[in-house]
Formats: C-alpha cells, sequence, structure tokens
C-alpha cells in the first residue's frame, strides 16, 4: 500500500535527492552527471509503459529484494499540479508496485531508497534507471548493451518524424 | 430485362417507407412487386404493409413498451421474458442460451441446433442431423467450414453489391452459377413462375436470365451474412435478423450505443435505423492499414475489425466498408467511408491524409492483432460478439478486481478517451495484456492537443504547462504541452493501468 508522507517528510526527501537530481521542466527528474560519475552509476533509458510493465515488476521487485531493499519512495515531480506533486512511500512488493503505477503510471515521479543506492526517473514517454551496474542489469533483465540498444530502436520509433528528443536522451546514456 | 427499382423515404427519419420494382418488358407486366413499411412508433418498429410478392413469411404487426413483438398480422407470435422471438409460423420454436443467443429451431422446416464458443461465435450449426463446423482465424474471422451438404461446384467466386451481399456466383470458369436480388431488408427476390413456358403472364423475367432461380449452394447473402438453412434468419454474430421481418430476433447488448434523442437506438431489435439501403451492421471493422504505402509504387490497404491494435493503423470512429478502401497516388490521399457511431445515424465519406514521409515508413511495422485484443471493442461498439462481456469487465474494473491490472481495462476505457484517438496513427500498438503503452501519432501540434484535452469532461487541477483531468471512473488524462520529445502529449490512464499515449 501506498503511503503517502506528511509535508515535512515529503521535503525532506526532495532535499536529499536535490544533488542527485536535475530537474528538467519538459521531462521531470534526470540524473546529475557529476553525481552518476562520482558513485559510478550506470543509467540506462528505457521505454516507459505507464510506467512499469508486468514483466518489469516481475524483475525489479525481486532485483531489489535480492539486494536487501525493503521500502522506497515515490517522488512526484514539482511540477505537477500541487495535489500529485506528493511523495509516497512503497514497499519493495509487486501489489505497491502495480499500487505505483495506477498512482503515478502517466505522471513525473522519481523512485529511490533513504540511502540513495539505486534510482528510477520516470516520465510521460521514458524511465530511467540508474544505479550499480550489476543491480540495473538485475532490474532490467538484460545487459545493459542490449537495454541500450532497444531503446535506441524505441526512440528511432516515435521520432521517425524527425524531431531530436528520445534520440538525445538515447545519446546521452549510451 | 428492365425493372427499375424505386425506394422512398416519406417519414423524415430517412426510414425507408417504400420499396418497388416495375416490370417494363411488356411481357410479364404481372409480376413488379412492392413493399410499403410503416414505423408503428417512435422507436422504428417496423410493419410490413401490402407486400405483393410472397416469401411465405410473416411480419410483426404490434409491440409491446420494450419493443417485443406481441402479434403479427394473423400469425400467432411470442416472445420469451428477455424478448427473443419464441415462435413464429414459419420458424416454429426457437430456444436460447443464457446470453439469448439462439441454440435451437424446430419447425416446418425440420430441426436446427447452434453451439458457440466463450466468445459468442457459432461454431457448430446442426440440420437434419448434420454438423457444420466453423472454424474462426485469429482475427475472428470464419477460416474454414467443414461438414454439411456437400456442394458439387467446386471453387466459386461471388461478386457483391455495395452492401456487400451476394449478387452473382461465378464458376472457375467465370459461367454464371447463381444470382442474387434482395428487397430492401435481405428478402431474395424470388424468380417466379419459371416452370411457365417463356412469355407468359405469370412467368418472372428473371426467369430468362442464366442463374436467377438456381438452387444456391452459397449462403452467404445479404450484406454477405450466412443464411440458415433451417430458420431462414441471417447469422450477424452472436444475433439472427429476420429480412422479412426486418429485425433481429433478439435485442442488442443494452446501453451501449443509445442516444436521448434518437429514439430508434433504444429499439434493441432494430437493424440499422431502418435505413438498409444506406447503412450495414457489419462487425465493427474501424481500423484501417496503409501497410506499404510508398514502398514499390503500390498501396496495399486494409483493415481491422473490431479495433486497432497493431502498428501504423488509424482509428476511424466507426464501421469501416472495407469495400471503400482506396489510396489516390497522386496526392497521397486515403480514401475510405465509415458508417460512424453517430447518434443521427449519418453516414459520412472522410479523406485522411497520409502521414509525412518519415511516419510512412512505420506503416511497414504493422502488425496483426492479438487474438482477444479486439474482442472488447467488438463487444462495445457492435451487437455481434461479446454480447455480456464489457460491461461486466468494466464492472470489475471499476471495482479494482485483479483484471484490471492484466490489460482488459482497456474495455472500460470512457467513450470520450477513446474518441481521442480517432485519426490518430498508431506508432506502437498496447498489448493486449501487461507491457506496452499504445502511442499514436496525431496533427495539429501544441493546439490540437490543448483543443482536444479542453474537450474531455473529468476534473481538472493545473500547474503550469501540466494539466490532469480525472473521471468518474478513476481514469485520468495529462496534458503535456512541454516534452523530451518535443511535442505536446496527452497521456491516458484508464481506471487501472493500461495507457495511452497521444503525441501532437
Amino acid at each position: 500500500m501506498l503511503t503517502k508522507l506528511m509535508e515535512f517528510d515529503g521535503n525532506r526527501m526532495r532535499d536529499l535527492v536535490s544533488g542527485m537530481t536535475i530537474f528538467q521542466g519538459d521531462s521531470g527528474y534526470e540524473f546529475n552527471p557529476e553525481w552518476v560519475q562520482k558513485r559510478g552509476w550506470c543509467v540506462v533509458p528505457v521505454e516507459d509503459s505507464g510506467h512499469f510493465a508486468d514483466e518489469e515488476i516481475g524483475r525489479i521487485v525481486p532485483a531489489l529484494d535480492a539486494a536487501g531493499f525493503i521500502s522506497c519512495f515515490a517522488i512526484g515531480a514539482l511540477d505537477l499540479p500541487a495535489e500529485f506533486a506528493n511523495v509516497h512511500e512503497l514497499s519493495v512488493s509487486e501489489e505497491d508496485f502495480e499500487a505505483f503505477n495506477a498512482e503515478f503510471g502517466i505522471l513525473r515521479v522519481l523512485l529511490t531508497d533513504t540511502g540513495l543506492s539505486w534510482a528510477i526517473s520516470c516520465n510521460e514517454w521514458f524511465n530511467l534507471f540508474a544505479g550499480p551496474k550489476s543491480l540495473v542489469e538485475q532490474m532490467l533483465g538484460v545487459p545493459i548493451d542490449v537495454a541500450r540498444r532497444d531503446f535506441l530502436a524505441y526512440a528511432s520509433l516515435v521520432e521517425q518524424g524527425g524531431t531530436e528528443g528520445l534520440l538525445r536522451v538515447a545519446r546521452q546514456y549510451s | 430485362m428492365k425493372c427499375p427499382q424505386n425506394y422512398g423515404y416519406a417519414d423524415g427519419l430517412n426510414r425507408i417507407t417504400s420499396a418497388g420494382e416495375t416490370n417494363t418488358n411488356g411481357t410479364n407486366a404481372g409480376l413488379g412487386w412492392s413493399q410499403q413499411f410503416a414505423y408503428n412508433d417512435a422507436w422504428g418498429n417496423r410493419t410490413l404493409q401490402a407486400p405483393t410478392f410472397s416469401t411465405g413469411w410473416s411480419y410483426p404487426a404490434s409491440f409491446d413498451a420494450t419493443n417485443r413483438v406481441t402479434a403479427g398480422a394473423g400469425w400467432t407470435y411470442s416472445a420469451d421474458y428477455r424478448g427473443n422471438l419464441a415462435s413464429t409460423p414459419e420458424m416454429g420454436t426457437m430456444t436460447y442460451d443464457a446470453e439469448s443467443r439462439l441454440q435451437t429451431a424446430t419447425g416446418p422446416y425440420g430441426t436446427a441446433g447452434f453451439v458457440y464458443d466463450g466468445d459468442g461465435r457459432r461454431v457448430v450449426a446442426t440440420h437434419g442431423g448434420t454438423d457444420t463446423v466453423y472454424v474462426y482465424d485469429a482475427m475472428g474471422q470464419l477460416a474454414a467450414e467443414y461438414g454439411g451438404p456437400a456442394t458439387g461446384n467446386g471453387t466459386e467466386f461471388l461478386t457483391q453489391d455495395h452492401l456487400g451481399s451476394t449478387r452473382l456466383v461465378t464458376g472457375a470458369g467465370g459461367a454464371v452459377v447463381e444470382r442474387h436480388d434482395y428487397a430492401p431488408f435481405g428478402e431474395e427476390i424470388p424468380a417466379q413462375g419459371c416452370g411457365l413456358p417463356v412469355g407468359s403472364p405469370g412467368r418472372s423475367p428473371r426467369c430468362d436470365i442464366a442463374g436467377y432461380g438456381a438452387a444456391s449452394e452459397v449462403h452467404l447473402l445479404f450484406t454477405g451474412k450466412e443464411r440458415d438453412g433451417n430458420t431462414g434468419l441471417d447469422y450477424f454474430g452472436a444475433r439472427y435478423f429476420s429480412g422479412a421481418q426486418g429485425r433481429f430476433t433478439s435485442a442488442d447488448q443494452p446501453l451501449i450505443d443509445q442516444f436521448p434523442q434518437d429514439p430508434q437506438s433504444w429499439n434493441l431489435f432494430g437493424y440499422v435505423r431502418n435505413n438498409p439501403l444506406k447503412f450495414t451492421d457489419e462487425t465493427g471493422q474501424d481500423c484501417i492499414y496503409t501497410n506499404n504505402y510508398n514502398t514499390n509504387g503500390s498501396v496495399t490497404v486494409s483493415n481491422e475489425q473490431g479495433g486497432c491494435s497493431g502498428d501504423g493503423g488509424t482509428y476511424v470512429a466507426g464501421t469501416v466498408d472495407p469495400n471503400s478502401l482506396s489510396v489516390n497516388g497522386n496526392n497521397g490521399t486515403l480514401n475510405y467511408a465509415y458508417t460512424p457511431y453517430d447518434p443521427n445515424g449519418n453516414y459520412t465519406f472522410s479523406n485522411l491524409e497520409l502521414p509525412d514521409p518519415g511516419l510512412q515508413a512505420l506503416q511497414l511495422a504493422g502488425r496483426m492483432a492479438e487474438p482477444g485484443v479486439s474482442i472488447a471493442t467488438q463487444g462495445l461498439r457492435m451487437f455481434g460478439y461479446a454480447v455480456a462481456a464489457p460491461a461486466m469487465v468494466a464492472a470489475e474494473c471499476v471495482a479494482g478486481a485483479p483484471s484490471c491490472t492484466k490489460g482488459n481495462v482497456a474495455m472500460a476505457l470512457l467513450p470520450e478517451l477513446g474518441a481521442l484517438k480517432e485519426g490518430g496513427l498508431i506508432l506502437k500498438a498496447g498489448a493486449a495484456t501487461g507491457k506496452a503503452a499504445e502511442i499514436i501519432q496525431k496533427a495539429g501540434g501544441v493546439a490540437q492537443a490543448v483543443k482536444d484535452f479542453d474537450a474531455l469532461s473529468g476534473a481538472e487541477s493545473v500547474n503550469g504547462a501540466v494539466r490532469i483531468k480525472t473521471f468518474s471512473d478513476g481514469s485520468r488524462a495529462v496534458l503535456y504541452t512541454s516534452t523530451t520529445t518535443g511535442k505536446a502529449t496527452i497521456a491516458i490512464q484508464e481506471a487501472g493501468r493500461t495507457a495511452t499515449k497521444i503525441r501532437y
């Protein structure tokens, strides 16, 4: 079950992630390159399916569970209307990730834990999986190179009209 | 043969009121025919007056408040408590299963029985103890028929008219085997008196033309639907239609296609608002594809039954006439005709510009639907299939049942959200279960996105460039006028979690 944090606690979580992320007005949370580089993280863009498909949940939850995570936080983007720009806590379970989809499926939101050990930034077009390579690959279910190729194919499909948007994301995180 | 036919629409509601044929060849002047139709009420319950050729069929004469037949013109009718026609003189006694599908018919022509699969499709018809088995492909189209009476003419070719009715049957060598003409509601116009000498007053001019009056081996007749040999009814999916009576023998699924301003829409037994020469009651073909445009100089245009579940399709808010699809290679315009889901029943022709060259290539990726994906749309938009399922599933989803998370929540999509897809090109199809948001490309940029979003009725929350509307069933739509893709986007989350993204 998602638990909405009090405003004070929510703001503490926002403060916590402020160094890790750069808020982009047109996409929600992206990751601060310096922060990512310093920790040796991988960041991999993935097609959004509002936000996680059943099979993705079936990989993410066991991967986080195996890594010892019990709960995490969903931080709604600041450009959402106030009643949606909340912070929720959810357990690492399929049930709560499905509830997360139901609540935030088409909203811009950041998922992370209090130790900032991993993060997933979701927006309406793609999700950024960030963290140590082994954990990210476990969550993705495929090697990072394969995931990046898949995203490039998706970006090419969507952007065939000539715009750059998702192709820029694919290049940035290649 | 000169037999001009005339049709009248004298009631101001575009309902057919008369039909007739005049034999002008001078030798058989007595064999013209006419039909006068009357409508007893605002609901469009039709009676037939003064038919001058006899098909041997009775017709309804009075109706109750729920549009059930209460009496025929000199005949005995009865209907069960659900309104299913239970007995008539020519069809005998009919029984129905719990979903109002015709199960048995016992009458002057013998006994017939019918078996249906879980999707409501007839899979076995038994006539005189002989089973005919029907096999459907993944798209729900009839693919093969086994058993039943043997036919002796080998491969035959059907030529259809604008309604899809079979008018001409030719053999492998091109010789005419059968010809068929129909009265407005599908009764076959008989070739009477063919046993009389040529020129006899009682001999129909059709007798002098090869193919009329021949024993028919083809059962796909009026609007291409199969005519049942025992009952004479046309099989339209989960319901049967009686051309002589101008109505279906059982009720349509209610609260799907009903409009307060259109009383006829509330008559669940009515046929195409009683305008049968203009409309057909197809099986919900509402998506078109141009799968190889501009790749080899030719274009293959096809349509999909019941929905857009493959990449490269374009939504059409109605029933596409598959015979109307064409492309003008000079100006890149796709032409098609469809019957819109319009409360006034207007039949319109639409032109749709093909997408820009970059997107044309995408259409090569057109995929076929996954089995089951389109069933919901069929059920929601037509009478033929999944009679009860959509409403049930919608209810389950509202209640938050587990099925809502498995993709079939698409069945519960609010009409106004579904209408947003109209005219959109499918860049990426959604999946039947779990993953995959549907991605649709529409023209018009930010202005059109804002206009479309403004038209939605949900309760709105706004913060700058992000607007969110929440609907009564829990569905949600978000307008992002600024996105990573550089295109305005409306993201829709149905009352579960299946997502649709419309990019402008």
